[in-house]
């Protein structure tokens, strides 16, 4: 090239010199322009395709990612039986200023969707709003079949709803979310966090079975004797897993506004009660833990006692000194205030604080009760506190105390999520020691003769060795207690010689039939429906009947029992309140 | 100075060509991704969905109601059980033990599934006993336990196949039930 412009510059000269100089800068400016470009290029593509890898990466998987945030976690029962999940569904909207022939599309409509009426839809489509929602949550069929209408107006929105299989089961433990899809009670509150993240799978330490078990034979327990509400629960009470737990009246998940208040009222973890008889078990226990009383020790019991403007009376008065075993298996309110007297009012509150009656339950649930209990704690209260009466808790705290003193004499923390542990080992119990080994085993066996030859014998099950204790309490109304209102429990726990579960009924106000030959106790209504419950479970866990098991207690017992030792039975179903 | 000239262009093209097909390669995968992604979300969808349908067939109660209608079992209960010990020792077979199996299948009308077991049973001896010709006598095994069942009569009434139970048995008046019917066995 150098050669052929060296030539050319030889035969030209002049004003044509000057013109070629000018075509040359020109051609090397556009060379100049090019090679700028193509540099610019080589640049880029080196930068996009060895440099730039990682970036590019990112935005491409932004890009992909779905857009809509992760759908809501799934609730599952020990057993992996779903109770709660959420699923995607479309919702339909019109945009009706784009509506030309409102009518025909409403009758279009009102055929798809059966739950929407002709007349209201027309009203939605002839209203001229810009949107306006028409139905939600349909399902994808319905939704095939609106947009195989293609009315340019209807539109859809893919939102998540909440599925309930479990529905009215297990209503009360699960709770619900708002219309945002946020927990706002039960576990869908107290786990809002990792359900509202999604990835992992909630486990329950409930199971689907037992709950349906506790669920049925309760409500056949109101039914049966008109009562207006109960409450069931089933507990480990080694590990402190919740089972079952059951509050009727239940409500729909799906029909909240639909429901009164009170149907959605937690009545197990939330309602605080005077428990009644059952709560005899903790002066007892105490007295016993104490090392001062023993079964044998005599409480003189003849007549009621009379404190200030109160009196407290046995129902089914023996009118002669009873031994502490007695006392406990009578039932008597004299026999348990005088056990209380001899704690005293330190004694018995010490006792009462060890097992948790004046806290909230450590269960997680946002709905705890809190327990009352009178403050200035006066000299009655201790009488009254020692036969629960004037001294309020929930249900949970009933079986977290009854639990410590049947399985070794350890404080364990109720809870609702499982840790995933498998398999019929009994676990060992987690928590401080609140009464000695040696007060558990008597308790127990003071446990076993109320089921044995008490007032809990309805609660009898062939096969398994079972304890318990009935109450019946009456319930407060105004200033004084109510006499045809009360509130009848047993609380069961079994096998009795190595305890595994506490299964406890609460009927609230039952009326007596004739049948029960007009009672309306523990005995007579709740032990039944705790019988049922472990006839059924107990083979389901694998729990081999061992026998009873009881005529090595009653036998040991004897010699504490009055009646027994003189070959009578002891008490009747029906006559414990 | 040609030619190396050319060299180079030829493997600047080449390259140009290789980066090109790179290039589309990684575009189409990248679509094949997102496609894969959408599918994979539509198909965890479509588990939720399944899923809920599975436990909603498996509400304890309408089981209850089920195993009540189609089927003549009731819960376990204690006395039920027996331990081991307590069951008498099996006296030895004085026969070999595929004519004691035979005869007691035509004496007495066994249940469907106890004679299905037996008849396997028969084929599994016959297998370690006769190792000549085992195939023909698995057949024949397996031929009693196809005809077993016509022998079985229920006392009270005849056996019906179980039927598709609809699954609008839920406890809301437009439940999930609804729902899923709809959408047959999956969503699209």
């Amino acid at each position: 090239m150098k050669q052929y412009f060296t030539k050319q510059r030889e035969s030209i000269s002049g004003t044509q010199s000057r013109l070629l100089g000018q075509a040359k800068i020109r051609l090397l400016l556009v060379a100049g322009v090019f090679m700028i470009g193509y540099l610019a290029i080589s640049l880029r593509l080196i930068d996009l395709t060895l440099l730039r890898d990682t970036t590019a990466n990112t935005t491409a998987a932004a890009a992909l990612a779905p857009a809509d945030k992760p759908l809501r976690g799934t609730i599952m029962d020990r057993n992996g039986e779903l109770m709660a999940t959420s699923l995607r569904m479309a919702s339909v909207y019109a945009d009706a200023s784009l509506i030309e022939n409102p009518q025909t599309i409403a009758r279009e409509l009102a055929g798809i969707l059966p739950d929407e009426k002709e007349k209201d839809l027309a009203a939605k489509l002839s209203s001229g709003k810009k949107f306006i929602w028409i139905a939600r949550n349909i399902t994808p069929r319905q939704q095939y079949a609106i947009n195989t209408l293609g009315h340019p107006g209807l539109s859809f929105q893919a939102e998540s709803k909440r599925i309930y299989p479990s529905g009215r089961l297990t209503s009360h433990l699960i709770g619900y979310t708002d219309v945002d899809g946020r927990g706002i009670a039960g576990i869908e509150k107290q786990h809002e966090k990792q359900l509202q993240e999604g990835d992992e799978d909630l486990h329950l330490t409930i199971d689907l079975r037992i709950q349906h078990l506790m669920h049925r034979e309760l409500s056949k327990a109101i039914r049966t004797f008109s009562a207006k509400a109960g409450i069931g629960m089933v507990m480990d009470v080694n590990s402190g897993d919740i089972i079952a737990m059951v509050s009727l009246p239940d409500f729909d998940p799906y029909h909240l506004n639909a429901t009164p208040d009170d149907t959605r009222f937690n009545r197990a973890t939330l309602g605080v009660y005077e428990m009644g008889s059952t709560f005899k078990l903790f002066p007892v226990a105490a007295a016993l833990d104490s090392g001062d009383a023993s079964f044998g020790t005599v409480f003189d019991t003849t007549e009621p006692i009379k404190f200030g403007r109160f009196r407290i009376t046995d129902y089914h008065a023996k009118k002669r000194p009873l031994t502490m075993a007695e006392v406990f298996i009578y039932s008597s309110n004299i026999g348990t205030a005088k056990i209380a007297q001899s704690l005293g009012e330190d004694g018995l509150k010490e006792f009462y604080e060890k097992m948790g009656f004046f806290e909230r339950t450590p269960l997680d649930l946002p709905e705890r009760g809190q327990p009352l209990y009178p403050t200035p704690w006066r000299d009655i209260n201790t009488l009254t506190a020692s036969y629960g009466h004037g001294i309020a808790v929930s249900p949970v705290h009933l079986m977290r105390a009854a639990s410590a003193l049947v399985n070794g004499g350890i404080l364990i923390k109720p809870h609702l999520v499982y840790d995933g542990k498998k398999g019929n080992d009994i676990a060992k119990p987690q928590g401080p020691r609140v009464v000695k080994r040696d007060t558990a085993d008597k308790v127990r066996k003071l446990l076993a003769l109320v089921v044995a030859d008490g007032t809990g014998s309805k609660a009898r099950v062939e096969g398994y060795a079972i304890g318990g204790k009935t109450g019946t309490a009456d319930k407060t109304q105004g200033r004084g207690y109510s006499k045809n209102a009360r509130l009848s429990s047993f609380i069961g726990v079994y096998p009795i010689d190595k305890p595994r579960y506490a299964v406890l009924a609460i009927v609230d106000e039952p009326q007596g039939i004739k049948e029960s030959y007009g009672y309306a106790t523990g005995g007579w209504v709740a032990a039944p429906v705790v019988s049922r419950v472990i006839e059924q479970m107990a083979p389901l866990y694998q729990i081999a009947p061992e026998g009873d098991g009881l005529d090595a207690i009653n036998q040991e017992m004897a010699r504490y029992l009055k009646e027994k030792k003189e070959g009578k039975s002891i008490v009747a179903v029906g006559t414990d309140r | 100075m040609y030619k190396s000239s050319a060299l180079w262009f030829g493997l600047f093209v080449v390259c140009c060509i290789l980066l090109f097909q790179t290039s589309q390669r990684v575009t189409d995968g990248r679509q094949k991704l997102s496609v894969l992604q959408r599918d994979l979300v539509d198909e965890e969808e479509t588990l939720r969905v399944l899923q809920a349908e599975w436990s909603y067939l498996n509400q304890p109660e309408r089981l209850e109601k089920l195993s009540r209608e189609y089927l003549k079992l009731a819960p376990m209960k204690g006395q039920q059980f027996a331990k081991a010990d307590s069951l008498p020792l099996r006296v030895a077979p004085e026969e070999p033990a595929t004519q004691v199996a035979l005869t007691t299948v035509q004496e007495t009308s066994l249940t469907a599934t106890t004679v299905a077991v037996t008849a396997a049973e028969i084929a599994a001896v016959d297998k370690t006993s006769a190792p000549k010709r085992p195939s023909k006598r698995p057949t024949s095994a397996s031929s009693l336990a196809t005809k077993a069942p016509a022998v079985i009569k229920p006392a009270d009434r005849a056996y019906q196949p179980p039927q598709p139970v609809p699954s609008r048995v839920t406890n809301t008046e437009r439940g999930f039930g609804d729902v899923i019917q709809s959408l047959g066995v999956s969503a699209p």
